[in-house]
């Protein structure tokens, strides 16, 4: 009989695919068998694999010297299929959880790729988040496939987990989200001449405003507050990112370990596709309502 | 010059062409971009993605090449390379294009009329929520165009691919008008505009290859108008025309009415069956519209709006929900409207707004529903009074001070109601420390300190922190007095009597004594008359 936390000797029926902007760690990705598809970073004349040829730290020192604003692009359709068509060598179904759809085109080129393969099992999910938001979905689901549930069950629990997740997360300045045409509806926060700290959230697939504070122990601790207002028991299964700000992650721990009794915390770091858009000094809290 | 037929290499021509075209005018095309992700680089996507394909192409070793052969690395390189969401849909109609010519080696105009159709389709069916406005539509308008040059007996394939490159653009114009956000941004879609840079690039080259006649270049004539409201005098027919029509004769052909009214205007739609016919058409000559329904029977529920007034009338729209604050001085001014205030008084502690002047400022503002911002402690009372007086609902932040007004405003979120606002902002006003430097108008005699007539003075609320003739020492003394270890951020706003060149040594001077303690300082003109500084503290 398999040991909790044995996720080998189970036969999958399923297998999770996500992308990179999950920013979801290779030990995440190996213990549950989570397949990323990366993102392209474009810095300057070179392009990198998100994560894959480039780290997050190597992003945010080179973000300081490149000359024209990092964009992003989505994987391409053929790069999905040559996902699947390899992980169809192994299960019958694939669940493949992405990016928004408001923010990225990925789900796009998933969707392409696998109607390009009608007869394979493939189902498509916009998880309505990003960031660990999706990773924490992508997590559930493949937590879920590792103890050999079928895909309707799979599909279950990511339901569930959209509806119960919540993503808030503080910026040092809205210029990247700005300029990259990410901001959504925190473009409300735009045009203010005192020097504000934004704190955001992804709801439904987009950005909103929270709240304009001014400094930014105040938005971290605002962070803080609302997960502690929000979730009833103990803080499990959540994660706290950072942007090249790991001062703001360790005081964001400790607070939260002031405040909850028991806490289960995947500490990360985004990734550079979520680099490109947050800027450097983003902090993110990310969390199930349950 | 006639073309009957394209050969694969013609195909490789075209491509080529639409990727140097594209390379071209990338930058024209990501300065539109607007929609789904206002990014701005639709145009290096779709660039790229056509790059990708003609790599794939350049590798076909055959020599001469099918026309399916090529079409068919050309879908596969662009599904490989695509970028962007019309670097995708791209990819799609490139595809669909593929499986339409699937097996031919060379293409006639029928050929041409099949792959149009697969094209679109496939495009279509790529796209989960097709939105109207965008790169679909052009490429559907576009590729109907030339559909119908066909049916008319056209051969020729450079004429079929003018004609269709022209609808193509006409097509594009009109992106603004089906959707908003384009309409907002002044803008026609951005991957609607590559594709048609692409498909010049792509006739250009193929005309070409003729060493006759040069047939004269055909110019994107839509470009850029950057961020400009749309204006009703943009409005190229003005009166929206629905009516139905009960035909008296029972063979009446509809698609015969939609090519009659064609000509007639623009955003047309008939539909129905032989005995009942729904026209909806936007024309600058209604009359003639009914007139032409009276020839072929009864008309029925007319209704005609003028779209111009609709657009005025929107744009007259009451805000749902309106903010007026008092303020003195151009900075504060400024700073507060920064912050989404819609009026400002003009007053504070010398001169306390009427009533009257609230009652104008809400009309002026043009909301249902009002939050003032006293900012004033002599102030509250008489913006409490308003609410009676006026039957806009009015909803009273007790702000005592500017700083706290400031505070109230970063609590503010439009998208809550005014009970909600009013809560949040008044319980945001706690978050700060307001104090303010000024002179003394008469002696005064505050717990035991003896202030000269004319002594500087720093205040904390109404108490007295420090006082002396040294107007800075005053302010570094009062900003001491009201610090605790929890604050982070001190601002200052600097008065009108105050030069930059003053501002600017305090400025030095302040830092120098906030250092250590990691507290950020942040300097602004308010412009505030007798005040010298105001600070908040939070």
């Amino acid at each position: 009989m398999p040991f909790i936390g044995d996720y080998d000797n189970i036969m999958r029926k399923v297998l999770v695919v996500t992308d990179s902007t999950s920013d979801i760690t290779k030990e995440i990705a190996e213990k549950y068998n989570i397949t990323v598809v990366p993102l392209n970073v474009h810095m300057d004349n070179e392009v990198y694999k998100d994560q894959v040829t480039i780290s997050s730290d190597e992003f945010f020192e080179k973000l300081s010297k490149c000359k024209n604003l990092p964009r992003t692009s989505q994987p391409s359709p053929g790069e999905f299929i040559e996902v699947y068509h390899s992980l169809l060598e192994e299960v019958d179904s694939i669940v493949s959880i992405h990016i928004s759809e408001e923010m990225s085109g990925t789900l796009q080129s998933a969707r392409i790729a696998a109607q390009s393969i009608p007869e394979a099992d493939i189902s498509i999910i916009d998880s309505r988040s990003v960031c660990m938001g999706l990773g924490l979905v992508v997590i559930e689901a493949a937590k879920a496939a590792a103890e050999g549930k079928d895909k309707t069950e799979v599909l279950r629990v990511i339901e569930e987990a959209k509806k119960d997740l919540r993503v808030i997360f503080v910026v040092d300045t809205l210029d990247y989200l700005e300029k990259n045409g990410r901001i959504g509806k925190a473009h409300a926060f735009l045009g203010s001449l005192l020097s504000i700290k934004p704190v955001l959230a992804v709801q439904d697939g987009i950005i909103i405003p929270v709240e304009k504070m001014r400094g930014s122990k105040k938005a971290l601790s605002r962070l803080v507050e609302t997960a502690r207002e929000e979730v009833k028991g103990d803080f499990l299964g959540a994660a706290i990112v950072h942007g090249a700000a790991f001062d703001k992650l360790t005081f964001v721990r400790d607070e939260l370990q002031a405040r909850f009794s028991e806490m289960d915390l995947i500490l990360g770091s985004v990734g550079p596709v979520i680099g490109v858009h947050a800027g450097p000094g983003v902090l993110g809290l990310m969390y199930f309502v349950r | 010059m006639e073309v009957k037929i394209l050969q694969g290499d013609d195909l490789k021509k075209i491509l080529a062409g639409a990727v140097a075209k594209l390379e071209e005018d990338k930058g024209i095309v990501d300065a539109l971009n607007v929609f789904p992700v206002p990014d701005g680089d639709t145009g290096t996507n779709m660039y790229y993605t056509l790059l990708s394909a003609h790599r794939e192409v350049s590798k076909i070793k055959s020599r001469p090449s099918s026309a399916s052969e090529v079409a068919d690395a050309a879908a596969l390189g662009a599904l490989m390379g695509a970028r962007g969401n019309s670097g995708v849909i791209l990819s799609q109609l490139l595809r669909g294009f593929a499986s339409g010519v699937k097996g031919k080696t060379i293409l006639n105009a029928h050929d041409l009329e099949v792959a149009f159709k697969t094209a679109v389709d496939t495009a279509y069916k790529a796209v989960m929520r097709p939105v109207e406005g965008t790169i679909l539509t052009v490429v559907r308008e576009a590729a109907q165009a030339g559909i119908e040059r066909i049916k008319t007996g056209t051969t020729d394939i450079l004429d079929i691919l003018e004609y269709s490159l022209q609808e193509g653009e006409a097509s594009l114009k009109r992106t603004p008008e089906k959707l908003l956000i384009l309409r907002e941004a002044g803008v026609v879609d951005a991957g609607g505009k590559g594709l048609m840079v692409a498909a010049l690039g792509g006739l250009n080259a193929l005309q070409k290859r003729s060493p006759y006649e040069k047939v004269k270049e055909v110019k994107p004539s839509v470009e850029t108008k950057a961020h400009s409201p749309i204006s009703t005098a943009d409005l190229e027919y003005r009166y929206c025309t629905e009516f139905i029509i009960k035909p008296k004769e029972a063979d009446i052909n509809i698609d015969k009415v939609r090519e009659d009214l064609t000509p007639r205007g623009d955003s047309l739609l008939v539909v129905g069956s032989p005995d009942l016919i729904r026209v909806h058409v936007h024309t600058n000559n209604p009359g003639v519209i009914l007139e032409y329904g009276l020839l072929l029977g009864d008309i029925d529920q007319i209704k005609i709006d003028n779209m111009a007034e609709q657009t005025e009338e929107f744009f007259k729209e009451k805000k749902p929900l309106g903010i007026i604050a008092v303020a003195a001085g151009e900075g504060f001014k400024e700073i507060l409207t920064s912050l989404g205030v819609d009026v400002i008084i003009e007053g504070g502690q010398t001169m306390n707004p009427s009533t009257a002047s609230f009652i104008k400022a809400i009309e002026k503002v043009n909301a249902e529903k009002v939050i003032l911002l006293p900012n004033n402690s002599n102030v509250i009372l008489t913006a409490e009074q308003v609410k009676a007086l006026t039957s806009v609902q009015v909803e009273v932040v007790p702000s005592k001070t500017v700083v706290q007004g400031i505070s109230a405003l970063m609590a503010f979120d439009d998208t809550l109601d005014i009970q909600e606002n009013l809560q949040a902002m008044t319980n945001s006003i706690k978050n700060v420390k307001s104090g303010e430097v000024t002179y003394a108008v008469r002696d005064w005699n505050a717990n035991g300190s003896n202030v000269k007539k004319g002594d500087y003075i720093g205040l904390h609320g109404s108490e007295l922190k420090s006082f002396g003739s040294d107007r800075e020492e005053i302010l570094i003394k009062l900003l001491k007095e009201m610090l605790a270890p929890e604050d982070e951020i001190i601002t200052i706003y600097f008065g009108s009597d105050i030069t930059e060149e003053e501002a600017e040594i305090v400025k030095e001077k302040l830092q120098a004594e906030v250092e250590e303690d990691e507290i950020a300082l942040e300097f602004y003109y308010g412009g505030q008359p007798l005040y010298f500084y105001i600070v908040g503290i939070e």
